[in-house]
């Protein structure tokens, strides 16, 4: 049982952030229809920028979030604009090929500019706490709390402004968004520079506990089965998604590793293939994910 | 006052779907354009608000002016902002927001604070509206979501609005309903109608002045008074033959055939 709960927690815990990093990838989804498999770079070129700020430039840690999200805002505009806006209208594999293109040379120029070594990115400290029979580190709860923060500040923006409302529309019918005045690519824009930025928030949040690495542009690839389980195109869906993602794979540690072992197979992988298991049943029974494509129908 | 001066469009580089057209809306009227499906209605409302472009359309001839402005240039956005609006076919509201949204997102482009006041004066016109505020619009009726899109409309304070086919599916009494308001918009706002219609009868009680379209062409015009008069059009637009009953489908059909604009 003290297993179970300590699974559970350090699985929301993570989770949180993958479903923060996923409402990025939704957001592009939703007011584009853009499949951004660069995502998971966008991730992890924020927490590479958060360590230069640090590192490099020695700004403290707020000024170093600013610094990250400033930089991965423009990264986001730059490539929506450079190369996404030529494609819009074009078939949407060739817009899909062209993330995938960005995704690679992104990690490329990471490479070049950072190498290839992990490096550390301690900002938060090192302590530890209990809670409810479970040992959770400071830093995991930094991780929560930003992404939380972050979430809410996102609704309250998507929900009640000017801004967001012209998203949700876009998201929902450009044609009529256009008859309004709504000038669409500038909404591509919005998500794009929105995606990089919670993404590089993301990256650093994850960073901040594993390090920072090309590795973490696959673990932003997470999003992948957070946001099939979820829905493509729900934003409530991203959050709950990565909960359970975050969840699922620490199980999978806890509890089918150990069972995998004893069958003499190589344990320890199942963390990143259990999500896509999970997802695969989901989308068995809900082709759409759980909250996906609820589309209103009545004419 | 719109002019739209031999205008010619092309979907997708090869299909001609207006073939020189030219008509104008003068300020403060109601403009109607009837005509059989597939005449092209749509087609030059899209053209007049710049919508155009998202469906591989373009104007290859002519030219449309706005209070002597050349807008067939314009992208949408810019056209909303000299006051034309477009409110397109099949009532396409936001569906996911609720009524009052959709209100908001109307004022887009506006920049000063009376917009709320004027989310109260769509109320006005619309008291059902008011009693649906908080509702998802998706969920509302189809007069409903009517009345909102021509609201959604409104809120961008415009002077020309290009209506198309508001009365498409309503049962009459509503259809009547909707007409009416188009009607008290343009006397107590000053705001100026192009009107696509299937129902004629009902559209030229409202309108001013009307055009008939057919496969791309304006093949007659004339005052409100001047086609609820002419014979053809009862025929043909009303479907009502001078004994006063409903032509059936191929005897118009074969009367068309004799009988060319
Ligand atoms: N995006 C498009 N690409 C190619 N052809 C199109 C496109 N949109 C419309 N058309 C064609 O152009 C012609 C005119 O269409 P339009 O929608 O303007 O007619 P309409 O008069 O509004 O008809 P309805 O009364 O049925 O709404 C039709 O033959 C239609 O098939
Ligand atoms: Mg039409």
């Amino acid at each position: 049982m003290d297993m179970f709960i300590q699974l559970l927690i350090s699985g929301v815990l993570v989770g949180t952030v993958y479903g923060l990093i996923a409402l990025g990838f939704v957001l592009v989804y939703k007011s584009s229809g853009i499949l951004n498999l660069a995502q998971g770079e966008l991730v992890m070129l924020g927490a590479y920028i958060c360590y230069t700020g640090i590192n490099v430039l020695h700004l403290n840690i707020a000024l170093a979030f600013l610094f990250t999200f400033a930089v991965s805002g423009v990264m986001g505009i730059v490539i929506s604009r450079v190369a996404i806006r030529p494609l819009v209208g074009q078939p949407l594999l060739s817009v899909i090929m062209m993330t995938i293109v960005l995704s690679i040379g992104l990690r490329g120029i990471a490479i070049l500019a950072w190498g290839a070594e992990t490096e550390g990115l301690s900002i938060f400290g090192h302590s530890y706490y209990h809670i409810a029979g479970a040992v959770v580190s400071e830093q995991s709860i930094w991780a929560f709390a930003l992404s939380v923060l972050a979430v809410v500040a996102f609704a309250l923006y998507f929900q009640k402004t000017k801004g967001g409302r012209a998203m949700r529309a876009v998201a929902e019918d450009q044609q009529a968004a256009q008859s309004v005045g709504i000038k669409i690519i500038n909404v591509f824009d919005h998500s794009w520079l929105i995606a990089a930025v919670v993404g590089a928030l993301g990256g650093i949040l994850l960073a901040s506990g594993s390090g920072v690495s090309i590795e973490l542009s696959h673990l932003g690839l997470k999003v992948l089965p957070v946001v099939l389980i979820g829905g493509l195109d729900s934003i409530q869906g991203a959050i709950i998604g990565g909960v359970i993602v975050g969840i699922a794979e620490n199980m999978a540690v806890g509890y089918l590793d150990p069972v995998v072992s004893d069958w003499g197979l190589v344990g320890g992988g199942l963390r990143n293939v259990f999500p896509y298991i999970l997802a695969l049943f989901i989308l068995v029974v809900r082709p759409h994910g759980l909250f996906g494509q609820k589309r209103i129908e009545r004419i | 006052m719109l002019t739209v001066n031999g205008v010619e469009v092309i979907y997708s580089k090869v299909i001609l779907v207006i073939k020189g057209i030219s008509f104008e809306v003068p300020d403060r009227q109601i403009v109607c354009l009837l005509g059989a499906n597939g005449a092209g209605k749509t087609t030059i409302l899209k053209a007049i608000s710049g919508l155009l472009k998202a469906e591989l359309g373009v104007i290859t001839d002519g030219h449309i002016n706005w209070d002597n402005r050349r807008i067939d240039r314009m992208r949408p956005e810019e056209i909303v902002g000299l006051g034309v609006v477009q409110v397109l076919e099949g009532r396409r509201l936001f569906r996911h927001l609720t009524t009052e949204d959709n209100l908001k997102t109307g004022a887009h482009i506006r920049k000063d604070h009376a917009v709320k006041r004027d989310i109260d004066m769509v109320y006005e016109l619309f008291p059902r509206l008011n009693d649906l505020k908080k509702r998802t619009s998706g969920y509302l009726s189809g007069g409903e979501q009517q009345m909102l899109v021509i609201g959604r409309a409104l809120m961008a304070k415009p002077q020309l609005i290009l209506l198309d086919e508001p009365s498409l599916g309503l049962a009459p009494m509503l259809a009547d309903e909707i007409l009416k308001k188009v009607k008290m918009i343009q006397t107590e706002e000053g705001t100026s109608f192009l009107l696509v219609e299937q129902n004629a009868k009902a559209t030229l009680e409202i309108a001013d002045y009307g055009y008939i379209m057919e496969t791309g062409r304006i093949v007659f015009e004339g005052s409100a008074e001047q086609l609820i008069n002419n014979e053809d059009i009862k025929e043909f637009y009303i479907g009502l033959s001078e004994l006063g009953q409903r032509k059936s489908y191929r005897e118009v059909k074969h009367y068309r055939r004799r009988k060319r604009w």
